[in-house]
């Protein structure tokens, strides 16, 4: 930083022997999953502690992967599976109940309870463990929302307020605090810095990396080819709903990336890719 | 010993640091401005009421009636609050109140006496609710156009059920609950039923997984989802509960009329609608109030016993409500687009 780098792309080290390397088992472990009409069979696999990146253009089905695995969209074939137990195929529920959480790229459309407080839109994926018969300890939910979001120094350091005041980045941040009171194991995250000025980046990727370090598994989709190797540990390439390429993060450059998801596309295979893709992603999963 | 420099985290949730305001300003702040001003039409209602008719409105009995004519439509009210704030609508509680206290007043019905009309008339009310909460929730259905079907059918039925008849109910233990003689410290039976389903509803909406869970989908159905919320079953109980308040609301009526009709809860729908608008219910779901919605039902009933005892008719009746509820939707633009 002080010597006139770009802030935009600072990124936290990567811990020198990622799990990758190790033997760790696996937390996610997706086997030949695919929609038809929207990408090709996948697999791919996330360790504790590891981040997993994927890249590729807008339409390439990246998010279409991500919400599949969530449950959000019915896989047509392949499976998920969460430490070794595979999950009701189409179910964001049970994706949940396994330690599955999602920061989707729509953070207003898709994730916030615009009109509730930050307490509120924090504790709502584990509000039973605050209730008791239904009855919830809103003393007890208060303390944990803050416990949660102060782990993640979302400002301002009051969970009461509404949380549309919130910056982009913050409100993000509020977005992972429900997963982390929630105790998700793996974290999916579409598009993490949408919407989020340069200074809070840098600070949104540490958070990023620190969760992974402590023990997360993470899955990032980014537009940002720089995003998506600054911080994973691998990274799969995407092009037209397929795996072309995958690869650890540093045996990468953002050329050869570039390459990869442009290289061999026709022009006519190209635009009609991008068109159907855009009707996929222009409205949120229904 | 000194003093940890950052406080422990059950000081600071009971004793509001310096830098935020106490909670009851907040909630004063917000939430009680609409409230307050809810409770100010009201004033100036019965104030009007007290100088046009001093000696009829402000007599006891006529103020036991109001209250008593409010509690039917009230009951109803907060169950359409809660379908409303979950961005959903029951068009159907008038013909559901109707086919239920029907249903509950037949000749057989009534061989079963207090608890066999208590019984039926609720669970109609829930029948009916199913219904549409299935039709809805799972059979992927717009409210509108399902609880529309309901009306429909249900109001058919209640035709099919009396013939048009009047059936007179001849329990007595249902009809005392109507009589002077059941009044408790002065107040109606049937007030302290809607007393405590407010009650009720209130926690249920303020305190309760259930309420938040309402909320949640009303305000972002997709988030809601996302953050793994079984929309769907929450869409069918709420429907429920809303034909739940239908048949109570059913049995008040019987109470309060002595008998069943197929005419029963005429347009209950769009009363319990407009009180919960005027209560500040946003139509698109997400926010809304129990007090609010009660406060609405409470001014309709006031304006309507107001213009009776000063000989106006029911037209200029509809017209003054169609006004309101105008002016209450303006209002509540305007302070949307302020916060």
């Amino acid at each position: 930083m002080m010597t006139g780098r770009n802030v935009e792309y600072v990124f936290p080290e990567r811990r020198p022997a990622t799990p990758t390397d190790s033997g760790t088992a696996p937390v996610l472990e997706v086997q030949g999953l695919a929609r038809e009409g929207e990408f090709a069979p996948v697999d791919l696999a996330v360790r504790p502690g590891e981040i997993v990146g994927l890249a590729g253009l807008v339409g390439s089905g990246r998010s279409e992967i991500l919400e599949t695995i969530y449950g959000a969209r019915k896989p047509t074939a392949g499976q998920v599976v969460v430490d070794g137990r595979a999950l009701r195929p189409g179910s964001v529920r049970a994706a949940v109940r396994a330690g599955l959480g999602l920061a989707p790229e729509e953070r207003k459309a898709q994730a916030l309870l615009m009109l509730e407080s930050v307490t509120r839109n924090v504790s709502v994926s584990s509000m039973s463990r605050f209730a008791r018969g239904g009855w919830i300890d809103r003393g007890a939910e208060l303390g944990a929302a803050r416990a949660a979001t102060r782990e993640l120094s979302l400002r301002p350091d009051n969970p009461s307020v509404p949380v549309r005041t919130l910056s982009g980045g913050n409100q993000q941040k509020a977005v992972l605090a429900r997963w982390l009171l929630r105790g998700c194991r793996v974290l999916l995250l579409d598009e993490p810095t949408r919407g989020v000025d340069v200074g809070a980046r840098a600070e949104l990727y540490a958070v990023i990396r620190r969760l992974a370090d402590e023990g997360l598994a993470v899955l990032l989709v980014s537009s940002e080819v720089p995003e998506v190797l600054g911080l994973a540990d691998r990274v799969l390439v995407l092009r037209e709903g397929r795996v072309v390429h995958t690869a650890p993060a540093r045996e990468l450059d953002e050329h050869r990336v570039l390459d990869l998801v442009m290289e061999g596309a026709p022009v006519a295979s190209a635009s009609s890719a991008a068109g159907s893709s855009a009707a996929g992603e222009g409205g949120p999963a229904s | 010993m000194t003093q940890p420099v950052s406080p422990p985290r059950d000081s600071t949730d009971k004793i509001p640091s310096a830098g935020q305001p106490p909670v009851w300003r907040g909630m004063v702040a917000r939430a009680d401005l609409r409230t307050l001003s809810l409770l100010g039409v009201l004033a100036a209602l019965i104030l009007v009421g007290g100088i046009t008719k001093p000696d009829e409105f402000l007599d006891t009995r006529n103020l036991q009636l109001v209250l008593t004519q409010g509690s039917v439509i009230g009951v109803v009210t907060v169950g359409m609050t809660f379908v409303i704030m979950s961005g959903g609508i029951d068009l159907s509680v008038g013909a559901i109140v109707a086919l239920a206290s029907v249903w509950a007043t037949t000749v057989a019905t009534q061989e079963y006496g207090f608890a066999g009309i208590l019984f039926t008339a609720v669970l109609v009310g829930v029948g009916c609710g199913l219904v549409n909460g299935l039709l809805i929730a799972y059979g992927g259905m717009v409210p509108f156009i399902a609880t529309l079907a309901m009306l429909a059918s249900a109001r058919g039925l209640a035709l099919q059920i009396t013939d048009g008849a009047t059936q007179i109910v001849t329990i007595d233990s249902v009809l005392d609950l109507g009589e002077r003689d059941a009044y408790i410290l002065g107040i109606p039976p049937l007030v302290m039923v809607f007393a405590v389903v407010t009650i009720i509803g209130w926690l249920i909406l303020n305190r309760t997984t259930f309420g938040r869970r309402t909320v949640a989908v009303g305000g972002n159905a997709e988030a809601a989802r996302l953050a793994g919320i079984d929309v769907r079953r929450q869409r069918l109980y709420l429907y429920l509960l809303s034909g739940l308040c239908c048949g109570i609301a059913a049995f008040l009526l019987i109470i309060l009329s002595g008998s069943g009709q197929n005419t029963n809860g005429n347009l209950y729908e769009l009363d319990a609608i407009a009180a919960a608008i005027i209560g500040g219910t946003l139509l698109s779901g997400g926010r809304g109030t129990i007090v609010g919605s009660v406060l609405g039902v409470l001014i309709f009933t006031t304006i309507t016993n107001i213009f009776a005892l000063n000989n106006l008719q029911s037209d200029v009746q509809q017209i003054a409500k169609g006004a309101i509820i105008v002016a209450a939707v303006l209002v509540q633009r305007r302070t949307a687009s302020t916060t």
